[in-house]
């Protein structure tokens, strides 16, 4: 009977212990978790898609949705004294999609008759896509309007911006949005050198909208950078770290702009006679030119 | 704590070396006495000291599990369980498995991907584990044991890594694993000595060898854990028969300082205090523990409390980390606070005991010329105390391997409870001991037996010196076990003497027969004896007759024993006069009579002179008329060698009084 409860007993601790050891958490001094990275599509043309670092729309997005009414604040930072910044509202709403083959060349741009922001009234201005090629002629593969506003001095953030559009005819449009907060970025700062070999650290301040970060590979000659990944922050903490090991992964070229992106975002119908959904944006954003070592 | 008294401790701690201490967390035992080496005594936690596996009695078994205590890690954790046995008497193995003796860091993910249906999961995770043990001991002597001990660690350590491809018009991140591992067998060896009665000391070697060693590659290099050989100091006083205090020091300047107390009813109860220079505070954690044990089966459990809680929350700074600091995978900077069960159970042979041997005492040496005496007389003694709560009947006995062939008990003793009873050993030696050419000591089992059954309750080891075979103690007692009149040589010497003699007897007809026999064997041989020694110069060595005859000489010892076996072998008593002059030992002398056998009214017929033989009681109670012979001149013949002897016994008894002042002793031989 003794021997029968010594070996209960022993079965008994044996079975309730089943729990595996508590784990340590080695927690970096950044320590961040919300932090996701998507894929980046990059879509197979190079002549209808704009920069995101000004127009903070994915190339994807540009041509998934069928046009756009922006409000955005943009800082360029490439270093100390070459800062510059900019504001400005654009409305483009798709009136045809011109194909060129298998290639999606872009939208034509639809009048929409007067358009105004917050009652003032936006340019009309033509819309263009062109194809530029050595020794012959320019080819203009796209036409169309779209509507522009600098906004240089009147942008606000947290500021609700309505476009009113009425057209002789379809009638009137009016959509709105407000403003996120004044983007800051504190890292890294445009010039900075930012070895791959350690966690970069990113620092911002602003709210009032989603936070995310496309990293882009940039040709300082053209002018011309290529997003590679974009980083959302869920919860927007105002830090964030993309860890070394991605950094050791981007490709070898030395400069890279970060395109922090805070934004309000919505998709909505579009104007009577128009086909695809349109997206509202109104956007705060702040580009780091880097070196990455 | 008084600081001079601290930095003693730490210089104490610190002129031994520089490395780890192994206190084991696996069992409450180990946790609620602290300094554990000098207190192993059965497979618990073993791995402090393998030395102390030698107090396993039979199978042992023992299982352990844990809980932490902070709503975090809460839920219990199979900690391990231990396999032990003993083999023979002086051997024990045991064997540990231990899933729980592990530390897992994790560093959380930076990162996810998004959109993809892969898991979120740490950037990295790094487990440290000891999952087994193996251990033997080896008991030298009841005081003396040591043990070795192989412990598997393994260190794995599981990275992500993040690969941006680009496939058709996007670039993807995708995140893969990759698993790095090294282990190695690491040895440690202890010895664990008691002292004496009340102090037992333990020195156990960490990390003394390495087999199979690999290590983590440099990529995970910061990771490495990379064991350094280290000194263990512990000891244990037992201040009484219910209280042991121990403590312990170790190279890397930490230790413990612990007791035990057991009241009685099977219960125990523990309390410790660990210390090391490298916490804060000092005193960084208590352990406190209690046991209750019954017949084979034995339950314990115990409170590990940190006192400062600092780093121990289960989250840490990255930057902090550093594995130099885990030398103990059970404990270590980042262990937490835990209560710990375990239950331990003995199978086979494992009767409670109810005598133990307190110390034994050997009397004499053996005298292969003399080893039948210790059949009815003591060889030394054993002091045995009760130690149940019932009067027991004790006996005691003794064991030489080769020269016994089977243990010698003596007669049962009744002992009170508690009380102590001083047993008297005798031993049954077999003829081997005849064997033993020259001076050896060899070592002894005493074993202390309250039970009917043939186990015994409690063993020490004793150690007995073996004379060689022609040694002698100088004890005329003694001496007669070397006249030896039934050897062959000496029966066929005193014969083949005889005979030849026959034809030459001479007499005045009226002697007795015996008186011409001796007469004819000492006149035979003496005419063979080529040498007649001084006796000072062989004190304490004697000649078998045979050997004597052999030789054809000897010293006086030897002579007087070769004179008796040969007369004694044709039937006529002797006795040895043994001289002992007062206040001159070194002019002792021995030298012999023998019974004639002839009615002292017929001693004229021997001679005229009364002082030339001794009128004694023979075997049957007679007086009888002896002769005395001074054998170290026999080699003039029988005469010269009577005068002589009568000439001594005259001036030694008649004049010197040397039987009445006790200097002068007569011993019969036959």
């Amino acid at each position: 009977m003794n021997r029968f409860l010594c070996s209960a007993s022993g079965l008994v601790l044996l079975l309730t212990g089943c729990v595996h050891p508590a784990e340590v958490q080695l927690k970096p001094e950044e320590y961040r978790t919300d932090l996701e990275v998507l894929a980046v599509e990059i879509p197979d043309t190079a002549v209808t898609t704009s920069a995101v670092d000004s127009l903070a729309i994915l190339p994807g997005d540009q041509l998934r949705f069928g046009g756009s009414f922006l409000v955005n604040r943009v800082k360029l930072d490439a270093g100390p004294g070459k800062v510059d910044s900019f504001a400005y509202s654009r409305v483009l709403v798709a009136d045809s999609a011109v194909r060129f083959g298998d290639r999606h060349l872009g939208f034509s741009g639809g009048d929409l008759g007067a358009v105004s922001l917050n009652g003032s009234l936006m340019f009309k201005i033509p819309h263009r896509v062109v194809l530029r090629r050595p020794i012959v002629r320019d080819t203009v593969l796209v036409r169309g309007v779209e509507y522009l506003s600098n906004l240089a001095t009147a942008y606000q953030p947290n500021q609700l911006y309505t476009w009113t559009a009425l057209t002789s005819a379809y009638g009137r449009f009016e959509e709105s949005i407000r403003t996120p907060d004044e983007l800051i970025v504190q890292s890294p700062l445009g010039g900075s050198i930012v070895p791959r070999e350690r966690d970069l650290i990113v620092r911002w301040k602003g709210s009032g909208g989603k936070l995310s970060i496309v990293i882009s590979k940039f040709d300082p000659g053209a002018k011309k950078s290529s997003p590679l990944l974009e980083f959302r922050s869920r919860t927007n903490l105002g830090k964030a770290v993309i860890p070394a090991r991605l950094l050791r992964q981007l490709p070898r070229t030395p400069y890279y702009v970060l395109t922090f992106i805070l934004s309000n975002r919505k998709e909505v119908e579009p104007p009577m006679g128009y086909s695809g959904k349109i997206l509202v944006q109104a956007a705060s954003v702040y580009n780091s030119y880097i070196e990455l070592q | 704590m008084n600081p001079g008294f601290r930095i003693l401790i730490i210089l104490g701690m610190v002129m031994l070396g520089s490395a780890t201490y192994g206190q084991s967390l696996i069992f409450p035992r180990a946790i609620g006495m602290g300094a554990y080496g000098s207190s192993v005594k059965d497979s618990r936690a073993f791995t402090a000291n393998p030395a102390g596996l030698v107090n396993i009695r039979d199978w042992d078994f023992s299982t352990a599990t844990y809980t932490g205590v902070s709503t975090t890690d809460r839920g219990f954790v199979f900690h391990g369980l231990t396999f032990g046995k003993r083999f023979l008497d002086r051997e024990a193995l045991a064997f540990q498995y231990a899933p729980g003796t592990s530390l897992t860091l994790t560093v959380p993910p930076t990162l996810s991907i998004g959109g993809s249906n892969t898991p979120v999961s740490n950037d990295r995770e790094i487990t440290y584990e000891e999952p087994f043990a193996i251990g033997f001991g080896h008991a030298f002597s009841g005081t003396l044991s040591v043990g070795i001990l192989g412990r598997l660690q393994r260190q794995k350590v599981m990275d992500t890594q993040f690969e941006i491809m680009v496939r058709d018009t996007t670039v993807y991140p995708v995140t893969s694993k990759v698993s790095y591992e090294a282990h190695a067998w690491l040895g440690d060896a202890g010895i664990s000595w008691n002292a004496s009665e009340r102090f037992v000391i333990a020195v156990v070697g960490r990390n003394l060898i390495r087999l199979g060693e690999t290590l983590l590659p440099d990529a995970v290099a910061e990771y490495r854990l990379s064991p350094t050989t280290s000194v263990e100091l512990s000891g244990a006083y037992i201040a009484s028969a219910d209280l042991r205090l121990v403590g312990g020091l170790a190279t890397d300047a930490s230790g413990a300082l612990g007791c035990e107390w057991t009241p009685g009813y099977g219960l125990a109860f523990r309390g410790a205090v660990y210390g090391d220079q490298n916490e804060t505070p000092f005193l960084y954690a208590v352990g406190l523990s209690a046991g209750w044990s019954y017949e084979f089966l034995e339950v314990d459990a115990s409170y590990l409390r940190f006192t400062s809680q600092e780093g121990r929350s289960g989250v840490i700074n990255a930057a902090e980390f550093d594995p130099r600091k885990i030398t103990n995978i059970d404990l270590n900077p980042y262990s937490r606070d835990r209560i710990s069960f375990s239950i331990r159970a003995m199978f086979g042979n494992v009767r409670e005991s109810l005598a133990r041997i307190e110390s034994v005492e050997m009397y004499s040496a053996v005298y292969p010329s003399s080893f039948e005496v210790f059949a009815y007389r003591p060889i030394g003694k054993a002091r045995v105390r009760n130690i149940s709560a019932k009067p027991i009947q004790a006996r005691a006995s003794i064991f030489v391997e080769k020269f016994m062939d089977m243990p010698t008990e003596s007669q049962a003793v009744t002992i009170p409870p508690g009380g102590v009873a001083d047993i008297e050993l005798n031993a049954v030696f077999n003829d081997r001991v005849k064997d033993v050419a020259a001076m050896t000591i060899r070592d002894a089992s005493v074993y202390a037996n309250a039970t009917p059954a043939e186990v015994y309750d409690d063993r020490a080891p004793a150690r007995i010196t073996f004379r060689g075979k022609n040694d002698w103690d100088g004890s005329v007692e003694s001496l007669r076990f070397f006249v030896q009149p039934d050897d062959p040589d000496v029966l066929r010497a005193s014969r083949d003497m005889l005979l030849q003699s026959r034809d030459a007897k001479t007499g005045s007809g009226s002697e007795p027969d015996a008186f011409i026999r001796a007469r004819t064997l000492i006149n035979a041989f003496a005419g063979q004896l080529m040498y007649v020694s001084d006796p000072k110069q062989s004190a304490d060595f004697v000649q078998y007759p045979a050997e004597t005859l052999r030789l054809r000489g000897g010293d006086c010892d030897d002579m007087s024993v070769c004179f008796a076996s040969l007369l004694s072998s044709i039937g006529i008593s002797t006795a040895f006069v043994d001289v002992v002059p007062p206040g001159a030992p070194e002019r002792s002398h021995i030298y012999l009579l023998f019974d004639t056998g002839l009615d002292p009214k017929f001693g004229a017929s021997i001679s005229d002179n009364p002082k030339r033989y001794v009128v004694r009681k023979n075997r049957e109670g007679m007086e009888t008329i002896w002769i005395p012979v001074e054998t170290t001149v026999a080699a003039r013949g029988f005469d010269e060698a009577w005068t002589g002897g009568a000439q001594r016994y005259f001036d030694d008894v008649e004049v010197g009084l040397g039987l009445a002042k006790r200097w002068v002793r007569i011993v019969d031989i036959n």
